[in-house]
């Protein structure tokens, strides 16, 4: 009996640092979630300003000043964006080379993001498998 | 419970308490360490992508500062060495706790057997 208190204690104990870690890996997987959705955001923006200030005209903006309030300006040229590139570099680049550059940077955290989906469903099946096992210790019969 | 335990072996697993917390530390630092790797590949392959005369920016504290490709690639190989001899001393620092958990497990576990017997 004393045997079978001790599987089922290290059982708990393994669960608990699967559960651990999936926790951990859901926090990561949200924040990769935020990156992708704000490359979807800078490419719709990027766009809008290459449209609103084609042939030759000046894009009339409002740049944010704090807490709600704005200023009136001007985009003097919304072809020449400046990238982030990681790792505290940024780029200047063409709207289409940036649009270029978010994209690729894109399919780089979607891949990640599949990677991290696989490992989660791991951690998810191993905790189950050490539900089933935990159940089958406790079985009347089985102690 | 840890009342009837001997003094020694209380000692024991509160090191071994320690120990472990110690291995959870150093394994988040691994994967954050892990994670500027992969963002530094990323960026050096994007830095490498540009053209040689390209404009480049890198953020000092609240400063971005005009740079150039040549320029900025080496500075991010530097980083990457620096993480790389920072992720193996990390390495080396869970292999020596691992083992002394491993050690002090096994120790307590003896302790506790000798007790029950």
């Amino acid at each position: 009996m004393a045997g079978v208190s001790e599987d089922i204690r290290n059982l708990a104990a393994r669960h608990q640092e699967f559960q651990r870690q999936a926790e951990a890996l859901r926090q990561q997987m949200n924040m990769v979630q935020a990156s992708i959705t704000s490359c979807d955001q800078t490419i719709i923006t990027i766009n809008e300003l290459k449209t609103a200030s084609a042939e030759g005209k000046i894009a009339e903006t409002m740049v944010p000043v704090g807490f709600g309030s704005f200023v009136h300006a001007e985009i003097k040229n919304a072809d020449k964006v400046i990238v982030d590139l990681g790792s505290g570099f940024s780029a200047e680049k063409t709207a289409d080379e940036a649009i270029e550059t978010l994209n690729r940077r894109k399919e780089q955290l979607t891949k990640i993001l599949e990677q991290m989906n696989t490992s989660l469903t791991n951690y998810l099946q191993g905790m189950q498998a050490l539900e089933t096992e935990a159940a089958k210790l406790q079985q009347p019969g089985q102690a | 419970m840890s009342a009837e335990l001997p003094p020694q072996v209380q000692n024991q697993i509160a090191q071994l308490q320690q120990i472990q917390q110690q291995i959870q530390a150093l394994s988040m630092q691994k994967s954050q360490i892990e994670a500027m790797q992969k963002e530094s590949k990323m960026a050096l392959e994007e830095l490498e992508r540009l053209a040689d005369d390209a404009i480049v920016y890198r953020n000092v504290g609240e400063l971005v500062i005009k740079t150039s490709k040549g320029e900025s690639i080496t500075k991010l190989k530097d980083r990457e060495e620096t993480l790389s001899l920072r992720l193996q001393s990390i390495t080396r620092q869970e292999e020596r706790l691992t083992s002394r958990f491993k050690q002090l497990q096994e120790q307590i576990q003896q302790a506790l057997g000798t007790r029950a017997e």
